[in-house]
């Protein structure tokens, strides 16, 4: 087991042992939390937007298509990031997501979105980050309805209560994002 | 590019994006350039 997993420990009554430190990998420039869930290792992620900060897309091709799709009531910040989680292992393979097609509705619907707002939470923390987005796509059905139902459960309730509000309420057109509250 | 070109811009290499990832972390963890933040 990789040093960055020693000391995590699953449990669900004491979440944060489930979830690890913040990491950077410098020469990539993006940063990382793993965590454990029903004893599958997971990592998520921080990437920036900005294609001069190794990102996708020129910052301000960003801002425009965001800005013009909140109606001018969000400003894009400077240095944004996209979050992304997915298995450490099996990288090989299309299941990606690495969900258990047994495993109890509960634990997607309350544990695992739990564990993934605490990653959120240490990102935001250490990157200073005032906002990420979200785009929670898959090329397979089933991943995309489990990854809706985690946007779900952190929009309703998980976001109010880790300081983060949503940048537009129009649950359509694929994106998500969330804004610092200061 | 509006948000729908955007949006796909993302989807379309989500998932080979995760798999890039995580083999960078393994290289980067094998090679102890893991730096804790």
């Amino acid at each position: 087991m990789d040093k960055y997993y020693i000391d995590l420990i699953e449990s669900d009554n004491e979440l944060e042992n489930s979830v690890g430190d913040v990491f950077y990998i410098q020469s990539s420039n993006f940063y990382l939390v793993p965590f454990v869930h029903d004893d599958v290792q997971y990592l998520t992620y921080f990437t920036p937007v900005a294609k001069e900060h190794g990102g996708m897309v020129e910052i301000d091709v960003f801002k425009k298509a965001i800005e013009s799709n909140t109606e001018g009531t969000h400003s894009v910040s400077d240095s944004p990031f996209v979050f992304k989680f997915g298995l450490k292992n099996k990288f090989d393979s299309s299941d990606i997501y690495g969900f258990d097609p047994e495993q109890k509705i509960g634990r997607i619907f309350f544990t695992l979105p739990r564990k993934l707002a605490i990653c959120v939470r240490k990102l935001m923390e250490k990157t200073d980050a005032e906002e990420f987005y979200f785009l929670p796509g898959s090329q397979c059905e089933e991943h995309q309805k489990k990854l809706d139902i985690w946007y779900g459960r952190f929009s309703n309730k998980l976001a109010e209560q880790h300081s983060l509000a949503p940048i537009h309420q129009n649950s359509e057109g694929g994106w998500y994002g969330y804004k610092r509250i200061s | 590019m509006d948000i729908k070109e955007l949006v796909n811009t993302f989807q379309k290499v989500k998932e080979e994006e995760l798999k890039r990832l995580a083999l960078e972390v393994k290289k980067a963890s094998e090679a102890g350039r893991l730096l804790k933040v």
